[in-house]
């Protein structure tokens, strides 16, 4: 977001190119830097910028910028490129020069933006990327030919070795794989020193624009020079699609898959976790035993240990529900899961290019609002906008499995676990209400009649295994990031908050009923005990505000607090097991299902819409809707209990 | 009236996107088999749109129409234009959503892209019949 200047010390160079061309794993390749990349169009929806050292010593600042079809932007997204190109940016002067990537498989339809690019007049070098695709699928480019019919230098690259261990091998054995990473920093640094800058190139833009029809008789007349077998090979296994988007087993396929994380989530996850618990109850052993007790031993062991504990356990689950969320990502199977559940997403007014940001959400709702700017009618952005903090977000799986692992059975159901089933249950919940809140926002005031769709299906991929365990190792930091920063702060200044003031003399219950947090959580209590939560959950709710699954090591914090006796190691589950009821524990799962307590969300839709009114809207029909879905879980689970 | 268009599309005369840019017209079957025969230069060939392709068949792109009523603000049929669906390309639906209707999965070259049926009904194309009767 800092507007460096351009063009002084170094030259910066823009990668540019269709969607799903491989302009990301490019620019990780060029600068090192680790950009998440996956199989499908849009993934990058702001502009990046890196250093490239190049041999001589010297850097090349690389600007990578989203995917677009052509230089007349539709969507948020593409405008950023349009707009970092022309040098429309405040404070930028447009790149230096320019490296459009093209998909090597792809020519006929990724040279039209090539030509488009080329009438720009900048210094400009092609990277004919996914070569080694192209190689296995037969196809010949006559890379001289091509070359010399564009009249631009053109670099064959393979960003993503997309052989098993290929990347690590070559480290290993000191070969640098022929990935063409320093041919295309040489080329662009040529191309800067040696190509003009034309410089009435608006005109030209112009006129290129127009003739889009002349644009492709011109890229046939290359390929049929340069690519002459082209027609004859085939990008697409048609095979897989006749199954995966079949209306019938395609629907099948996407359920049976989506049980299975669920299920995978709780079976894989025990061994890890239990050895993060026994550690954790260690750390709190070790410190109880050799300090004397007092408050700074209470902070430790109530405030920092149970507190952050009670959340750290929870990485292996959120690492499993990532390690399919990346793989089905690297496939190319969303935009397919997108053509499945078009028809119910276009029921409801959505556009069916709302699947993939929604789908980002499951992750956190902050990448899926972003994604959004791949959607060109504002109405239709904003509903998706609107409903995105529904879909289930990674934060919320803390919360999840704790109240599933203290009052579900571990039970087995036909061939499915109760728990994952219960798991599987609260997603979908959250997706319907999402539908049914679309449904409901499309028909009152944000009507549009049609909702454009035109998604690109990628051909498949192997997943590759480095971008898969990088993937992995970023969301474990970032998990790990939470934990140390906000969750810490929070944790801590919980303790001092549930700590002071302290007990008057002669008090009899826990000391954290006379402190601040404790008269703050019986205060919310009135609000709160038509639902079923008691002062204790009140209070997790507020610290929730920062982080959701700090909920959870709040309630730790505070139950750990609360304990008068000598078994404040217990964990917290077997004591929200005893302590409260099942109807108080199903409406808290009811509560976050809608969760509206999450401040950074509520931030970047601010800074996405540009106003406050749909943070606000957004914070109040969520809370309602929690509200009232406690409350009917709450009175229903009660009178089936008595029963 | 308008065929004239499409005919100087064919013929390959000044070709700019301003050409593609014509009332819809012709929605109905019966009409469309009209216009074939009114075309009808060989016949083994007639035109339609995307929209009334089924799936596994294949055309060739004739020229882009505006929808009625709705997409010319968002600039569909630019859109379509620049993701490929160009005079002289091929087309094929390779398979249609649940019961035969949206979204249609669609080639043009060497890319597959999900359409809705309004946006495929922007597409004129020119069929090649294989084993059908004309």
């Amino acid at each position: 977001m800092n507007p460096v200047p351009m063009g002084l010390q170094q030259p910066c160079v823009a990668l540019v190119g269709n969607p799903n061309c491989g302009k990301t794993a490019l620019f990780n390749l060029l600068t090192g830097a680790q950009q998440k990349v996956a199989n499908y169009a849009g993934v990058t929806v702001e502009r990046k910028q890196g250093h490239a050292q190049l041999a001589d010593g010297r850097t090349l600042s690389i600007v990578d910028l989203p995917g677009t079809y052509s230089l007349n932007p539709s969507t948020a997204d593409e405008s950023v490129t349009h707009d970092v190109l022309m040098g429309l940016r405040s404070g930028e002067t447009p790149p230096d020069a320019i490296v459009a990537v093209v998909d090597a498989t792809n020519l006929r339809m990724n040279l039209r933006l090539v030509l488009q690019l080329r009438a720009l007049g900048q210094p400009m070098v092609v990277a004919l990327n996914m070569m080694d695709v192209a190689r296995a699928h037969g196809l010949q480019i006559d890379v001289q030919k091509l070359s010399s019919e564009l009249g631009l230098p053109v670099v064959e690259t393979v960003a993503v070795d997309n052989s098993l261990f290929g990347n690590w091998l070559s480290r290993w054995t000191g070969h640098a794989a022929e990935n063409g990473r320093d041919a295309l920093l040489a080329a662009a640094q040529q191309a800067l020193a040696t190509q003009a800058l034309n410089v009435e190139r608006p005109d030209l833009l112009n006129q290129v624009q127009l003739d889009l029809v002349v644009l492709q008789k011109q890229v046939n007349r290359i390929l049929s020079v340069a690519v002459p077998q082209a027609p004859r090979i085939k990008r697409f296994n048609h095979h897989i699609d006749a199954v995966v988007m079949h209306p019938v087993w395609g629907l099948v396929l996407l359920s049976a898959l989506l049980m299975m994380i669920f299920q995978a989530v709780f079976s894989w996850a025990n061994v890890p976790m239990d050895a993060i618990k026994e550690v954790m109850a260690a750390v709190a052993d070790f410190i109880r035993a050799n300090m004397p007790e007092g408050m700074l031993r209470s902070l430790l062991v109530d405030g920092v240990v149970a507190g952050l504990g009670g959340v750290v356990v929870f990485l292996p689950q959120i690492l499993i529900l990532f390690f399919f969320i990346l793989l089905l990502e690297d496939s190319g199977y969303l935009p397919r899961a997108a053509f499945l559940l078009d028809n119910v997403m276009g029921k409801v007014g959505l556009s069916g290019r709302a699947f993939i940001p929604l789908l980002s959400s499951f992750a956190c709702a902050i990448p899926g609002i972003m994604a959004t700017r791949t959607i060109p009618n504002w109405r239709d952005r904003l509903a998706t906008i609107m409903i995105a903090p529904l879909m289930t977000c990674s934060a919320r799986l803390p919360l999840y499995a704790l109240l599933i692992g203290a009052f579900i059975p571990a039970r087995d159901v036909g061939m499915f676990n109760l728990q994952g089933l219960t798991l599987f249950g609260l997603y979908a919940a959250g997706i319907l209400s999402a539908m049914a809140v679309a449904w409901v926002f499309k028909r009152t005031w944000m009507k549009s009649g049609y909702q454009p769709l035109m998604l690109e299906l990628p051909p498949y991929r192997m997943p590759n295994l480095r971008n898969l365990m990088m993937g992995l190792w970023q969301r474990a930091a970032i998990f790990m990031r939470r934990v140390g920063t906000i969750i810490f702060t929070v944790m801590v200044l919980l303790w001092f908050l549930s700590t002071f003031p302290g007990p008057p003399d002669g008090a009899t219950g826990a000391a954290i009923q006379y402190s601040f947090a404790g008269m703050l959580g019986h205060a919310l209590e009135y609000i709160f005990a038509p639902i079923g939560f008691n002062w204790q959950i009140s209070l997790a709710l507020v610290p929730g505000m920062a982080a959701r699954e700090v909920a959870v090591g709040a309630l730790a914090t505070v139950y750990s607090l609360s304990a008068t006796g000598e078994e404040t190691a217990q964990a917290l589950s077997p004591i929200i097991a005893q302590g409260w009821s099942i109807a108080t524990a199903y409406s808290l799962l009811a509560w976050y299902v809608f969760a509206p307590q999450c401040i950074s969300t509520l931030a970047v839709v601010k800074r996405e819409t540009n106003s406050w009114r749909y943070p606000v809207l957004m914070a109040a029909y969520l809370f309602a809707l929690a509200y009232l879905a406690s409350f009917i879980t709450f009175r229903v689970v009660s009178a089936l209990a008595l029963n | 009236m308008s065929f004239v268009r499409v005919f100087s599309i064919l013929g390959g005369k000044t070709l700019t996107i301003q050409h593609l840019y014509r009332q819809r017209i012709l929605p109905t079957k019966n009409q469309t088999l009209m216009r074939s025969k009114q075309l009808n230069t060989s016949s083994q060939s007639f035109q339609c749109s995307v929209d009334q392709m089924a799936a596994n068949s294949s055309g060739t792109v004739i020229g882009l129409i505006e929808p009625l009523g709705v997409g010319g603000e968002l600039g569909l049929v630019r859109r379509l234009a620049e993701l490929g669906f160009l005079p002289g390309e091929s087309v094929t639906v390779l398979r249609r959503g649940p019961g035969g209707r949206e979204p249609i999965a669609v080639q043009i070259g060497e890319t597959v892209f999900a359409l809705r049926s309004i946006e495929a009904s922007c597409i004129e194309i020119n069929r090649q019949l294989m084993t059908e009767p004309a």
